[in-house]
């Protein structure tokens, strides 16, 4: 979640059509990339990077492509409707199919295979591993 | 120096989104070629043999030798692949551009870089090779245009990098990047932090301006 903000809550926002920015592969040889839209909570973020580095062993390199910069917003239990919009709850990030969420560098195919598949069983989404490589020639 | 592939190619007759997306559904994809002084002419080519070929070479600017039909009527023309677009997800292959080039003049091309051997700092000590530059924008003549550049990383240890200076280059071939650029850098390792997840997060810092206190208004009667 970021440190600073100019407004506490924000509007739901569009998350239709395809990914047109953060598609590539920029700074590792390996990355997860998304097949869906969702909302990602920070906390996913969190818990699949833990699994990456924890899986990764000290080794490599990562790069989380993503930051949940919006904020959701919830009522407290057996409230009435009314009374203005509720507090922050927590906050996402937000993906269209084809954004990079994760990349990763320094380690062998396998090992990066293996993080990322298990990243992405922290992740609400399907999504695919690619290579540097094959996002170029595919 | 790179291989020369030959290609097969038409003219299009049709342009615009509708016709275009016409050919996507035959398995066409659409293309134009342009340089060496002549005008832009639209081509399309089989996306199969695009794929093909582009699957089969390391990056993509690819020298090729168009052999373009026209109305029955085939010429060849020498051109450099000078940008795919492709799909984000699916990775099919949208659009070629071919550019143009004359034999006997210079042209200027990206090449990828690659290393090769295992650097003494990641074997003995667990350190990180980071490529900082992946391809190499060069300038010479088509015959000597490499296919890629592979640079030994063998004897680096942590610290050690290689610039764009340190990179030797085949007979005719310039590099137009900035020599003091680093292309290797062999990293300590980085000791990532206890895998305990990050603090529970608290409300960020709300950015806002004070406003200015109101006088006090005059009491009412």
């Amino acid at each position: 979640m970021p440190k600073r903000v100019k407004y506490r809550k924000t509007q739901r926002g569009s998350r239709k059509g395809k990914a047109s920015r953060n598609i590539n592969i920029d700074f590792g040889e390996y990355g997860l990339q998304t097949l869906e839209r969702a909302w990602i909570t920070n906390i996913q973020i969190e818990a699949a990077r833990v699994a990456l580095t924890r899986n990764m062993k000290r080794k490599g390199k990562l790069w989380i492509r993503i930051f949940p910069d919006k904020s959701v917003t919830a009522r407290p239990p057996e409230t009435r409707m009314g009374k203005g919009k509720g507090q922050p709850e927590y906050w996402v990030a937000t993906v269209r199919p084809g954004n990079i969420l994760f990349e990763l560098d320094g380690v062998t195919e396998s090992v990066a295979r293996e993080s990322l598949r298990l990243a992405a069983t922290k992740l609400p989404i399907r999504t695919k591993f690619i290579t540097r490589h094959h996002a170029a020639v595919a | 120096m790179s291989k020369q592939i030959k290609l097969s190619a038409q003219t299009r007759p049709h342009v615009g989104r509708s016709a275009v997306n016409q050919l996507k559904k035959q398995g066409i994809v659409p293309a134009i070629i342009y340089g060496a002084k002549s005008q832009p002419q639209p081509l399309q080519v089989s996306a199969r043999d695009i794929e093909t070929l582009l699957s089969h070479a390391v990056g993509e600017n690819i020298l090729v030798e168009l052999e373009i039909s026209d109305a029955g009527k085939k010429a060849n023309r020498m051109a450099l692949i000078q940008e795919v677009q492709h799909a984000p997800l699916s990775g099919k292959v949208l659009h070629v551009d071919f550019h143009a080039i004359n034999m006997n003049e210079t042209l200027k091309a990206s090449i990828p870089v690659e290393p090769s051997g295992e650097a003494t700092g990641v074997k003995n000590f667990g350190g990180i090779l980071e490529q900082s530059l992946r391809s190499l924008e060069v300038e010479c003549l088509p015959k000597d245009l490499p296919e890629m550049i592979i640079v030994d990383v063998s004897a680096l240890d942590i610290g050690d990098s290689i610039h764009v200076k340190d990179i030797k280059l085949p007979n005719g071939v310039i590099a137009l990047e900035d020599a003091d650029l680093t292309v290797f850098l062999v990293a300590a390792p980085t000791v990532h932090e206890e895998t305990a997840p990050a603090e529970a997060p608290t409300a960020p810092e709300v950015i806002k301006e004070k406003k200015e206190e109101p006088a006090a208004a005059p009491e009412k009667k």
